[in-house]
């Protein structure tokens, strides 16, 4: 590229090849803006879909009805356990929830973090858990922890593509730019958990 | 008795034509006969009922219908509501969209919006749903109320709350046309008057047919009426046709037929025996008007004795007075007389001695000069008694006449209270009393010494007779003070003194309290005339029974 300048200064940069070096870090400047802002950009989304999905874990329970058996009283809290779930998502949820209500019914975060594939071990660590949110698992985690919702009358939600219709009963998806929840009603009818009409009519089913 | 009737029949006739002319002015209503008005009447009052009943039914099937509307907007607005709490949490407003576009397939809703309330801020209202069938606008979020109904002309207007878990998460809004509302009022109305015409035709002719039945007995009674009127007979009945109550009037009417036949005999026999009986009043009272006429001359010549034997009463009453003066006069006088009598007696005895002692040579110088010293002494006797008996005549003569006479004259009031007194000697002599004299010795009066008399030999004997009456020593006080223009008189004693009964009497003609014992009750009377009317003054009297009594006379100075 040869650009011939009229101001005596411009050539005499132009002769030691310094202009070029300034022209190259010109040109670099918007390339480096986009990159940072695009990283940033990823975080703040990562932030808002954190919240949303905060939030849907947070407002099924006010459309959840559990059996009556799996509350030892009737002032019993309703807990929800988030198994090996991010930290940014326990954050929200923890602070979202505080002094929250649902169903005349306290709301009581818990983390849980899965050591093994033993049923009985899971069993011990999820007992008292009424809605499940579990995300990056192994199938047979999985698998354990879906068999004990179903026996234990506790909503599971999934939120991976793995999981979808198979290992859990409602379960979170992004399409485009919207959060959306799909409802295994097959594994919804064996868990024994009612999800109000209100709220189906909008859910996907991942039935087949 | 036949003008008051006559008088009281134009009367009657007066007011019926100020009642006709008075109906007259009022308009056509009270030309038109009875008949008519029955019909009117009937017609009126039907179609007075049926409007009356149709604007209340009306009026009550539009506020239930619009009732209805209301409570369907409710209900529509609270299902909405139920089944928008999962799409407001979830903000999944095409859900609510697709509900309120199903709603809309309901005949009559106009529009239908859903807010939700943004977490964080009760009021804080964003429109999520909205469903509008044409021009209805959406209520800016500020005005949004969370639970309301309007009624407008054309709309009704529901607000209702969305709630989940206690809280309000979003407002429901149905607006439904009236329009129906008001087809069905025209048709109602439409429907009323066509049922309202028929009824008022149907009216008519009952009434027309009824009107028949209940004129009849009344045109019978209006014919007897008339024969009664014109014939003045009141022999004629009304013919009874029913039972019922015109039947009843018909009755009662020829009831009153009756009454008033016997009525019309009673008063003809009543004015008949009337005239009689004023005939003979007349005479009556001729007759009893004489009678009355020569007792009230009885009466006048009665009271004319009654005055003139009053007067010579208390004419005697002085001359008792008097009397008694004489006689005091008498026995004073008695003893000075004697004394002279005496004196003159053993004189003369003595001058007969000197005379036969003379005649027969006998006597002595001695004797001479004994009975001229007799003589002397006697003369001096006669002459002192003769000269005291003469002072008393004088004495008594002036009171004697005062008290017979009315003549005025100067006199001191003191000396004459003294020669009352001394007239009064022979009375107080007998007895242990006392009278004290208090009273200024220079006081000369121009008065009526004869009154004073009267008044203090009355107050005196009264005191001796009455007051004294079982006491041995009573006292007597006459007190005369002047005080200013006027003489306070007051005599008092020590006495039995008198009852409250007595006291207000005491000044009565002829009240005394020893009747037959020789008081004539004119005493008190005569005293009290003589210083009201002779004195020109007043007399009081205070007593009580054992307390004596007191006499205060207030008279003006003369």
């Amino acid at each position: 590229m040869v650009v011939r300048y009229e101001h005596s200064s411009l050539l005499g940069l132009a002769r030691d090849g310094r202009l070029v070096t300034l022209i190259r870090f010109i040109l670099l400047i918007p390339l480096i803006t986009f990159f940072i802002a695009s990283a940033q950009g990823a975080r703040l989304d990562a932030e808002k879909i954190a919240v949303v999905k905060a939030a849907y874990i947070y407002k099924f329970s006010k459309f959840v009805i559990w059996p009556d058996s799996v509350f030892p009283s009737e002032t019993s809290d309703i807990q929800i356990c988030l198994v090996d779930t991010d930290e940014q998502l326990n954050k929200v949820l923890l602070l979202g929830t505080k002094q929250r209500q649902s169903r005349g019914r306290i709301i009581t975060i818990r983390l849980i973090q899965l050591e093994n594939n033993n049923a009985e071990s899971v069993g011990l660590k999820l007992t008292g858990c009424n809605l499940l949110y579990v995300k990056e698992l192994d199938q047979k985690q999985q698998s354990v922890v879906f068999d004990w919702a179903i026996d234990n009358h506790a909503l599971l939600v999934g939120d991976t593509r793995e999981t979808l219709g198979v290992n859990s009963i409602v379960n979170l998806a992004i399409e485009g730019q919207r959060v959306v929840f799909y409802v295994n009603k097959e594994a919804l009818s064996r868990s024994g958990v009612q999800i109000e009409a209100t709220l189906l009519m909008f859910a996907k089913s991942s039935n087949k | 008795m036949n003008e008051q009737l006559l008088e009281n029949k134009n009367e009657i006739a007066r007011r019926d034509s100020t009642i006709e002319r008075k109906s007259s002015a009022s308009g056509w209503l009270s030309s038109i006969s009875f008949r008519t008005k029955l019909v009117i009447h009937a017609i009126l009052v039907s179609a007075l009922a049926l409007l009356l009943a149709a604007v209340a039914l009306l009026n009550y099937d539009v506020y239930i219908k619009r009732q209805n509307l209301v409570d369907e907007a409710s209900v529509y607005a609270k299902i909405v509501g139920a089944n928008s709490t999962a799409a407001l949490v979830f903000e999944e407003a095409g859900t609510v969209e697709r509900l309120l576009q199903t709603l809309a397939l309901e005949p009559g809703f106009n529009a239908a919006h859903v807010y939700r309330v943004v977490e964080g801020s009760d009021s804080n209202l964003v429109l999520f749903a909205s469903y509008s069938e044409s021009s209805s606008t959406v209520s800016p979020v500020d005005e949004v109320p969370f639970n309301a109904e309007i009624i407008d002309a054309d709309l009704v207007k529901v607000y209702r709350p969305v709630v989940l878990d206690g809280e309000t998460i979003g407002v429901v809004y149905l607006e439904i046309s009236t329009a129906e509302l008001t087809e069905h009022f025209y048709r109602s109305l439409g429907i009323f008057c066509l049922v309202m015409v028929l009824a008022l035709v149907f009216a008519l002719v009952i009434s027309a047919k009824f009107q028949q039945i209940l004129i009849r007995p009344v045109n019978k009674l209006i014919e007897t009426t008339v024969i009664v009127t014109q014939n003045n007979d009141f022999s004629v009945r009304a013919a009874k046709i029913s039972d019922d109550e015109m039947g009843t009037l018909t009755d009662s009417f020829n009831s009153m037929l009756d009454t008033v036949q016997k009525h019309d005999s009673m008063r003809e026999n009543v004015e008949r025996k009337i005239r009689e009986l004023n005939e003979s009043l007349e005479i009556k009272v001729e007759a009893r008007t004489k009678q009355l006429e020569q007792t009230n001359k009885g009466l006048r010549n009665a009271l004319e004795d009654l005055q003139n034997a009053q007067s010579q009463l208390v004419q005697s009453e002085k001359m008792a007075s008097l009397g008694g003066l004489v006689a005091g006069v008498a026995h004073e006088i008695n003893t000075p007389i004697g004394i002279g009598v005496t004196a003159s007696s053993h004189l003369q005895q003595k001058l007969e001695e000197l005379k036969k002692q003379y005649i027969d040579g006998q006597m002595t110088r001695p004797d001479l000069e004994n009975y001229l010293s007799t003589a002397q002494e006697s003369g001096q006797i006669i002459f002192a008694n003769l000269n005291r008996a003469a002072e008393l005549i004088q004495g008594f003569k002036q009171v004697a006449v005062d008290q017979s006479s009315e003549i005025k004259r100067r006199f001191n009031l003191s000396e004459y209270i003294d020669e009352i007194l001394i007239s009064l000697r022979p009375k107080l002599k007998k007895t242990k009393h006392e009278v004290r004299v208090t009273c200024p010795e220079d006081l000369v009066i121009d008065s009526f010494p004869g009154a004073f008399s009267q008044i203090v030999t009355n107050f005196v004997v009264n005191s001796l007779i009455h007051g004294f009456d079982g006491i041995e020593n009573g006292h007597i006080n006459i007190d005369v003070r002047v005080q200013g223009s006027r003489i306070l008189f007051v005599y008092q004693d020590d006495g039995v003194g008198v009852t409250e009964d007595v006291r207000d009497k005491i000044f009565e003609p002829f009240f005394t309290t020893k009747r037959g014992l020789g008081g004539s009750g004119l005493g008190t009377h005569v005293v009290y005339n003589l210083i009201t009317q002779v004195l020109s003054g007043s007399i009081e009297c205070n007593s009580a029974v054992g307390g004596g009594i007191r006499f205060d006379i207030d008279l003006p100075l003369p």
